[in-house]
């Protein structure tokens, strides 16, 4: 057993183009940053080919830009709160619904957190190296809560 | 629990490495605490207590084979975790939708008014 993809969607009332450019140019006033965070009052953007997280002179890397296709879509190697060796695959399309747009997110890649090889060793058959990492992965987001 | 909960206790009991360490040894199948601890570089009672928070927190169950009891990984260990992502994405998606939708708010508003509250982004 080991973390299937996660696939979510949402319909938002501006056309692909403009959809795109609030999605990225704008994340740090949308992205619930109280909630999901590394420091919790910091402010998160787009920086050249990264995505991150700022906050006093304190920084974290959160994702890097794989492929960058306005407005059509873009494809992070995303590993917010750990560093990128622990990286996960996330794709987010744009897709024209009318005068709306359909956003869909599928995070993925869960099997190459942790160690590589052994992840892919135990693919299949247990989950504790994939959840280890993952623990890491999410561990201080969560942390910001407590 | 709920589940932002049940997950927090997932991630706090991965925290520690003995812990992690005690479900790779139950991948393999179930086992007695006695046997888990021979393979840790730590005594009996300290692997009694990483088993206990290990428990509560979902990721491992365990069941009474006569006198002793035996440890194992819960089968449904994932679920409090992937909820927790679920909740991520649907959390951040709808903050989204909700900022796309106070913006086309915006634009319907006199010019100095939209160029004010503009100037409010990072």
């Amino acid at each position: 057993m080991t973390i299937a993809p996660i696939r979510r969607e949402i319909l938002v009332g501006a056309p692909v183009d403009r959809t795109f450019e609030l999605f990225t140019g704008h994340i740090g006033a949308w992205w619930p940053l109280a909630t999901y965070s590394v420091f919790g009052d910091g402010t998160v953007g787009f920086e050249d080919r990264e995505v991150v997280e700022r906050s006093g002179d304190k920084s974290s890397v959160w994702a890097e830009v794989l492929e960058w296709d306005p407005p059509a879509g873009l494809r992070l190697s995303w590993h917010p709160g750990s560093d990128r060796t622990e990286a996960t695959d996330l794709r987010v399309t744009f897709t024209p619904d009318g005068d709306q747009t359909l956003v869909r997110v599928e995070h993925a890649g869960w099997e190459i957190m942790s160690d590589p090889a052994a992840a892919a060793n135990e693919y299949g058959q247990g989950w504790p190296g994939v959840l280890g990492g993952f623990a890491s992965f999410v561990g201080s987001w969560s942390a910001v809560d407590r | 629990m709920s589940n932002q909960s049940a997950a927090e206790a997932a991630f706090d009991a991965l925290g520690d490495p003995n812990r992690r360490r005690i479900l790779e040894c139950l991948r393999t199948g179930a086992r007695p605490v006695g046997e888990l601890a021979r393979e840790l570089p730590i005594g009996r009672p300290a692997v009694s207590k990483h088993l206990r928070v290990l428990e509560n927190a979902g990721l491992i169950e365990h069941s009474a084979r006569g006198t002793r009891n035996l440890y194992a990984l819960a089968p449904d260990g994932l679920q409090q975790v992937q909820a927790w992502l679920v909740g991520l994405w649907d959390t951040s998606l709808q903050s989204f939708a909700d900022f796309v939708a106070e913006q086309a708010d915006l634009q319907h508003e006199p010019p100095e008014s939209t160029s004010a509250e503009s100037r409010k982004l990072p």
